[in-house]
């Protein structure tokens, strides 16, 4: 899966947050990373270059930090200049495609909800670009949301990098096959590491565990009457 | 989690040089207490279900 990261952000650079995502998907092979603010300063675009990217693309990653309610100015520019010319009555065909938003937000995540300081929740903030996905005939992917990353702990980075790795390379967020992922992981460093006995067990017991909580929940499934269990 | 593996986790995490292979079994090691819960929340389901008190 080819994953093109296009990402948004005026100091990007000097942002911790974008120098860590950056820096957590340096080894996948298949996601190209493409800063617009560094990329077109006065945001004229190159339209026939980033089609070309778009079409090559089986996932397209819209990332940036929200602006007030918004994604910065590099990313408008962008999408109005892309997504249609002028000349064009018809919209390119994205069918097949996702679209996923990597978001990240000086607030707590807790504060975007009703009664609370935000008062909104990121659902119906970020709905604008759900109705681009809809428009485009793009799957629309639950957004990863990475809150006040300077306040997060070493665990903390620690789920957000093998998150963040998730999100860009699968478009499976469910528990088994984050399992599954993460012990093939620990398994390909296994077979180059042989030295380290810790990521072969780790990796094998992961696995182990898996298959038995699988068969437990498709007993259970059966008990219940042939539901499935998520 | 045995306590072998526990110890093979805490080495590994303690002396990986980098960081990435580091996180990724800090990870492992919250999967596997995750893990854990859930085939103890499953087993403890299937015991429920089959204690059918209709069959006494």
């Amino acid at each position: 899966m080819q994953t093109l990261v296009i990402v948004a952000h005026p100091d990007f650079d000097n942002s911790g947050t974008q120098n860590f995502l950056r820096a957590s998907s340096a080894h996948l092979s298949q996601v190209q990373y493409h800063v617009l603010d560094q990329l077109y300063p006065d945001y004229q675009v190159d339209v026939a270059r980033e089609r070309q990217l778009l079409q090559a693309a089986d996932q397209i990653i819209f990332q940036f930090p929200l602006y007030w309610y918004s994604a910065p100015a590099s990313l408008k520019a962008w999408l109005d200049q892309v997504l249609q010319t002028a000349q064009e009555e018809r919209l390119p065909d994205y069918q097949g495609k996702a679209l996923g938003l990597v978001v990240s937000t000086g607030v707590a995540a807790a504060q975007f909800t009703a009664g609370r300081s935000e008062q909104f929740t990121l659902s119906e903030i970020l709905r604008p670009y759900q109705a681009l996905a809809h428009k485009l005939h793009l799957t629309y992917r639950a957004p990863l949301i990475i809150s006040q990353f300077s306040h997060t702990n070493d665990l903390q980075k620690a789920q957000l990098l093998v998150q963040y790795q998730q999100y860009l390379t699968s478009f499976s967020d469910h528990f088994a096959d984050q399992v599954r992922w993460l012990a093939q992981r620990l398994q390909d460093l296994a077979s180059r590491n042989p030295e380290e006995p810790a990521l072969a067990a780790v990796a094998a017991t992961l696995t182990a565990n898996q298959d038995h909580l699988d068969d437990l929940n498709q007993t259970i499934a059966m008990m219940k009457g042939g539901g499935s269990i998520g | 989690m045995a306590d072998g593996l526990q110890n093979l986790i805490a080495d590994y995490i303690k002396k990986a040089p980098d960081y990435e292979n580091r996180a990724l079994m800090q990870v492992a090691a919250e999967l596997l207490k995750a893990q854990a819960q859930r085939l103890e929340q499953a087993e403890g389901e299937v015991d429920g279900r089959t204690w059918d008190h209709r069959k006494w």
